[in-house]
């Protein structure tokens, strides 16, 4: 009676014990800029919108802006951290930017993004990868996660010294590079600017 | 123990807040296009010098009160501004001989078919707007100087320019 009950105990302990293992499993993902000051800039270059150049008639369709003239964006972190980027944009143009818009098919025009991102510390779009984006009719967005610098298919690398005050995080960044495109289909729209934005949200992960 | 426990406790309720001044950056980045409509010119009447009386040497159409006026309806889109431009002295030539005169446009401008309402174009570009027909009426007249010139029949070209904007 007294051995039974011993190994109930003992299989109770097991199980919680395979119960803390099989927790603790899921608990691998070491976020380790999260707890870290390094810092992270994200920056515009060429400060220009991004245009569909014109000139763009009432009803007269598509009209794309191709990758080879994306708007660029650039992150300037830390080259072995993993950043998370976050995209969303309005699914129309509207005219004078007037969101109030959004159902009148005369003062909106169909916005579909699209996005990719290069990691070989070259601003290069032949070597960028595209960011899924989700085209809704009122909404664009998308996420990706990608390190600074490419590991080139090696894993990755030990852990980034903490930064004390002996460390100098130039050293150790990297640029990696946005790029933003699309098309819009215009439709029998009013004359006009239409207008939009695409707001873009970098963090380490 | 039970300050063991309770020292746990409080590391991991202070981790989330160090997690929060983890650094993350936002940019907006505006999209624009610019349409324009298509703009039609109907030219209804041209200006009417013949037998037109002067006085002196110069002859001159009244673009606002003068009967002669040419008159031209542009169509485009309902209530969008465009901006308008012309040559305000153009060369005409003389279709019997040699001579050439040199006529100066005056163009008035109105939302409605009203010539005597009309405003004096008068600025070499301007912001207007059709109106809800999407319609817009020019009057052209003008003036020109007949002294020392061969007699002929003269002719020449009004050219002006809409665009959206």
């Amino acid at each position: 009676m007294k051995n039974f009950s011993q190994h109930i105990i003992e299989l109770l302990t097991l199980t919680f014990l395979i119960g803390i293992s099989a927790e603790s499993a899921v608990s691998q993902d070491i976020r380790f800029g999260q707890y870290g000051e390094y810092t992270i800039e994200l920056e515009d270059i060429g400060l220009e919108d991004l245009i569909f150049e014109g000139p763009i008639n009432s009803n007269s369709g598509i009209y794309d802006v191709e990758l080879i003239d994306s708007k660029v964006l650039s992150i300037i972190g830390v080259k072995y951290l993993d950043v998370d980027v976050e995209i969303t944009a309005d699914g129309k143009l509207y005219l004078d930017g007037d969101p109030s818009y959004d159902s009148d098919p005369q003062r909106s025009i169909p916005f579909t993004l699209q996005a990719a991102y290069a990691n070989d510390g070259e601003n290069n779009v032949t070597s960028s990868k595209p960011i899924a984006i989700a085209n809704n009719p009122s909404l664009n967005s998308g996420t990706t996660r990608f390190p600074i610098l490419s590991r080139r298919q090696q894993p990755p690398g030990p852990p980034p010294s903490p930064p004390t005050g002996d460390f100098d995080q130039s050293l150790v960044n990297e640029t990696a590079y946005l790029y933003f495109y699309g098309q819009i289909d215009v439709g029998n729209v009013v004359a006009g600017q239409y207008r939009g934005t695409i707001n873009v949200t970098v963090e380490y992960r | 123990m039970i300050y063991k426990k309770a020292l746990g406790l409080f590391i991991i309720s202070l981790l989330p807040l160090i997690g929060a001044a983890q650094n993350q950056q936002n940019v907006s980045i505006n999209v624009s296009a610019t349409v324009a409509g298509t703009v039609e010119m109907i030219t209804i009447n041209t200006v009417d010098f013949e037998n037109i009386e002067r006085e002196g040497s110069v002859v001159r159409v009244d673009p606002i009160f003068g009967e002669r006026a040419g008159k031209m309806i542009a169509r485009g889109t309902p209530n969008a501004e465009f901006r308008v431009d012309y040559i305000r002295e153009r060369e005409l030539v003389n279709l019997d001989g040699d001579g050439i005169i040199f006529f100066n446009y005056e163009v008035a401008g109105n939302r409605i078919d009203d010539q005597e309402t009309s405003e004096l174009l008068d600025q070499d570009i301007r912001d207007l707007q059709f109106n809800d027909d999407g319609e817009y009426y020019f009057w052209i007249g003008g003036s020109v100087d007949l002294s020392d010139i061969n007699p002929g029949s003269y002719q020449g070209e009004f050219t002006i320019e809409i665009e959206y904007i």
